[in-house]
């Protein structure tokens, strides 16, 4: 069952992991939003399973932290340009979540849960880096459409 | 916790509900927006206090959620009406992120975490409320 599930979670992870890295290097925003919000799936199962055996409060967390993500990362239609600074500066800070919320992620999978698939924490490492590539991109001039 | 601690955060968390409050009474965006950070704050500071006691990863966590939560409360000098949709589709999820947060922090408040006093379980459903309200006044403008 164990190996079933990290076989299912690691191909389906690495899927929305290209999908979002496909959406950056495309400046694609819906399949870079898209890969961000799917993967949220992931932990919500695996963390929901978990805490069904062992009732730690620290799923709950995660399981929370992981539908905040959800939420921020609906890929709904917001055809905001540079000129609209209100717009520009609430996803920035929706950015800026999103990468405190992988962080949290990848230091929960690699160092405070010791029987969680390594691959997870490798994944947000990467959503951490792409989000961070975006952010440096729009600093520059370049805006996800 | 310090009992001295205790009322410090207190009081500085019953000042910045109000803040909030008095923000959203008087549509004023910024003084809504400081009291949600001020209040995210001293649950950081708090957290980070509980953990350094229990070291339990959930403190951690929490600790890590409420950073979160400062960096979508933070103020900035947005100025935006309701016609402005691409500021209102992002601003709709930034209220129901505060709405899961302070939904999670009364939880933990009331039924897991016994660092935390309850009526800051209470603050965290004031907060609630005030988002809800905030969210239904705003939709009346639009409706």
């Amino acid at each position: 069952m164990d190996l079933i599930m990290e076989i299912v979670f690691t191909i389906t992870g690495l899927l929305f992991v290209c999908l979002n890295i496909y959406g950056t290097l495309t400046y694609s925003k819906k399949l870079f939003l898209s890969g961000l919000c799917y993967y949220c799936a992931i932990p919500l199962i695996d963390e929901s399973l978990i805490y069904n055996t062992d009732k730690s409060p620290s799923h709950i967390v995660i399981v929370f932290i992981f539908i905040i993500q959800y939420i921020l990362t609906i890929p709904i239609s917001d055809a905001s340009d540079f000129s609209n600074k209100s717009a520009m500066n609430l996803s920035i800070k929706i950015g800026i979540a999103l990468v405190l919320i992988n962080i949290t992620g990848a230091i929960y999978y690699l160092y405070l849960n010791p029987v969680a698939f390594i691959q997870l924490g490798v994944f947000h490492i990467i959503f951490t880096l792409s989000i961070t590539y975006s952010l440096y991109k729009r600093a520059q001039g370049l805006l996800l459409k | 916790m310090n009992i001295t601690l205790d009322l410090i955060f207190t009081i500085t968390a019953a000042l910045s509900v109000l803040v909030s409050a008095y923000g959203l009474a008087k549509s004023n965006r910024k003084s809504y927006l400081y009291g949600l950070s001020f209040f995210s704050l001293i649950c950081i500071i708090n957290q980070s206090i509980a953990y350094y006691h229990g070291k339990s990863s959930y403190h951690l966590l929490m600790f890590f959620l409420f950073i979160i939560h400062l960096a979508l409360a933070f103020p900035n000098s947005n100025n935006y009406t309701i016609e402005n949709m691409p500021a209102v589709k992002l601003a709709t999820k930034i209220v129901l992120s505060f709405a899961m947060i302070n939904i999670i922090g009364a939880i933990f408040a009331f039924t897991i975490d016994d660092t935390i006093s309850f009526h800051f379980g209470c603050f965290h459903i004031i907060f609630i409320l005030l988002i809800f309200y905030g969210s239904i006044k705003e939709l009346k403008k639009i409706y």
